[in-house]
């Protein structure tokens, strides 16, 4: 019989609900040798500013328990050379749709790139990152100060041509309240969590592990907390929410589904495993039809409470 | 082409002090070649979390109609993720990405070629030496650890006709002292077509590629790193170029020319 995994998402026809979180798989097209990239509900690209940035000095990761932290620093080509190298390939995947993550150290840039993007043919979804915990201008200011994420998700949502998401920071006291601030000022859609804002020091050295000092928390470790957050917020907001944090496997995704989710980034797990989101993917189909369950649709939000 | 596979533990080979190599059935179908890595994990329940890069010391082909042949390891116990790996039961299933990177380059005009290894720095020589491009040069390999125990792969290297010399901090083992020392009276000698290929710690590539520079001597070095993917996407293992940029260890290297790096050779990293 099967099982219907397609969802609509803010407008989009998504055919199935697991997309690869932005920052873990390049462009779309670093991971060719182990899957088709085409098999994935979306691809939401490494954070994308108008002009290319390095990221941060070495050494940007540090292993911990069930995680890592990551201090990048948003690396990347700049938004000329990604419409111009990167997208020809993102669009050549039909039913896979591009969510490009964007960055900017200042309300005007935001703008810009909202602005520029929507124009982009191919650009699905925009991803606005204000909650990059590894930049020192900007950034996380916006997803941790109430009046200027207002002000930065009005002025994008102004001149959105395609639905804009708001990528909230779990590192604030109240994400609900963040939540619906950004649902208010305009936002088609909301994705977290970001990274929980962490450290790592070295006993032998006595120095910091992260040149950065602080790094961004991702992996299993962070799943219970991401998962409270999503819960959460799919209670306060209308829009669709996207989940992530920590998702290995197709149970991981089911549940944060179960609280409310319509769709789930996975990004972590793609650095330990590979194929995790194509066996993600099969793994849901089984488990939905195994329980009788003809759409993925039905089990969104279906937690008993 | 990259896989994500599993692969099955066949022996492990003590090495003595620290060192153990592992052996496994080689699960790939492209041909590892010599300087390239796989990403193993010695753990099905996620602790350690990430997985380990390790540089390909040997390839066995597969013997018998449905053998799969074998991929070796040397591993020295640093830390938590090879502390397990020195544990396992032959048998055990492992999960293993590969192979990746990109290979030592092999110039056609290439006459002499001298290894300069540290420690465990010494594992991509032996599947180097091996290679057919360098059957028919001079090959000698420079060993350097701080006692007699970090000189591995000597054995494997004379089985491979490669000319060793050793060079122990304590004395314990070959010339007293670091293993530039051997790599100033090669290059006194000053062969023809020579060029150098380097592997181990951070401070002795610095060094070997300052005084490659200094001679106008090609070589090539590879690049350890923390690195959480292995293929390229999460941008962890980066180092400086020369022009300005950062450049992923495990995709345009680990195995860099000298000049391309930033911090390794030319005036950088004088106060090392």
């Amino acid at each position: 019989m099967g099982v219907d995994l397609s969802i609509d998402f803010a407008g989009i026809h998504l055919k199935n609900p697991v997309l690869a979180a932005s920052g873990t798989f390049g462009y779309g097209a670093d991971m060719t040798d182990f899957f088709d990239p085409g098999l994935l509900g979306g691809i939401a690209t490494k954070g994308i500013s108008l002009l290319s940035r390095a990221g941060n000095l070495p050494v940007r990761i540090a292993e911990t328990a069930s995680g890592m932290l990551n201090a990048i620093g948003l690396n990347n080509v700049g938004l000329d050379a990604f419409i111009a190298d990167k997208m020809p390939f993102l669009r050549s995947l039909d039913d896979t749709i591009t969510v490009v993550n964007f960055y900017g150290n200042c309300i005007e840039d935001y703008v810009e790139l909202t602005r520029r993007l929507s124009d982009v043919e191919g650009v699905d979804l925009l991803e606005m990152n204000i909650s990059c915990p590894n930049v020192k201008e900007g950034g996380i200011a916006f997803g941790t100060d109430e009046g200027m994420l207002r002000e930065v998700v009005s002025a994008c949502a102004a001149v959105r041509r395609v639905p804009l998401m708001v990528k909230l920071s779990p590192n604030v006291t109240d994400i609900v309240r963040m939540a619906r601030i950004a649902e208010n000022a305009g936002a088609d859609a909301l994705s977290l969590v970001n990274t929980f804002t962490g450290m790592a020091v070295d006993v032998q050295s006595r120095s910091y592990v992260l040149h950065n000092r602080i790094g961004g928390l991702s992996g299993p470790a962070i799943k219970p907390l991401a998962l409270r957050m999503v819960h959460d917020v799919c209670r306060a907001v209308t829009i669709p929410v996207m989940g992530m944090g920590g998702i290995l496997n197709a149970e991981d995704a089911l549940e944060f589904l179960l609280v409310g989710a319509r769709a789930v980034q996975v990004g972590t797990a793609s650095f330990v495993c590979p194929t995790a989101m194509p066996e993600m993917i099969h793994g849901m189909e089984t488990f939905l039809e195994n329980r009788g369950v003809a759409s993925v649709g039905d089990w969104i939000g279906s937690l008993a409470t | 082409m990259m896989q994500s596979t599993k692969t099955t533990l066949l022996r492990r080979e003590d090495r003595g002090g620290s060192y153990f190599l592992l052996a496994m059935d080689n699960p790939f179908r492209t041909a590892i070649r010599p300087g390239q890595f796989v990403m193993l994990s010695p753990s099905e329940c996620g602790d350690p979390f990430l997985k380990r890069p390790y540089s390909v010391f040997r390839v066995l082909p597969p013997s018998g109609p449905n053998g799969k042949g074998e991929l070796h390891l040397l591993i020295k116990k640093v830390g938590k993720g090879s502390a397990q790996a020195a544990e396992l039961p032959p048998g055990t299933e492992m999960d293993i990405v590969g192979p990746l990177g990109r290979p030592f380059e092999i110039r056609k005009d290439l006459k002499t070629a001298v290894f300069v290894a540290g420690g465990v720095g010494v594992a991509p020589f032996i599947w180097l030496a091996a290679a057919k491009e360098l059957r028919s040069v001079r090959r000698i390999a420079l060993i350097g650890g701080r006692k007699a125990e970090d000189i591995q792969g000597v054995v494997d290297l004379e089985a491979l006709d490669v000319e060793v010399r050793t060079a122990t901090e304590d004395g314990s083992l070959g010339k007293t002292g670091r293993v530039t020392v051997l790599l100033e009276e090669i290059l006194q000698d000053a062969p023809e077509g020579l060029e150098l290929f380097s592997c181990g710690p951070e401070p002795m590539m610095k060094a070997v590629g300052r005084i490659a520079e200094k001679a106008g001597i090609p070589c090539q070095l590879s690049l350890e790193a923390r690195m959480a993917c292995g293929f390229g996407v999460c941008l962890g293992c980066v180092v400086k170029a020369r022009d300005g940029s950062y450049v992923r260890v495990c995709k345009e290297g680990p195995v860099f020319p000298s000049t391309k790096l930033a911090e390794y050779g030319g005036n950088a990293g004088e106060e090392d």
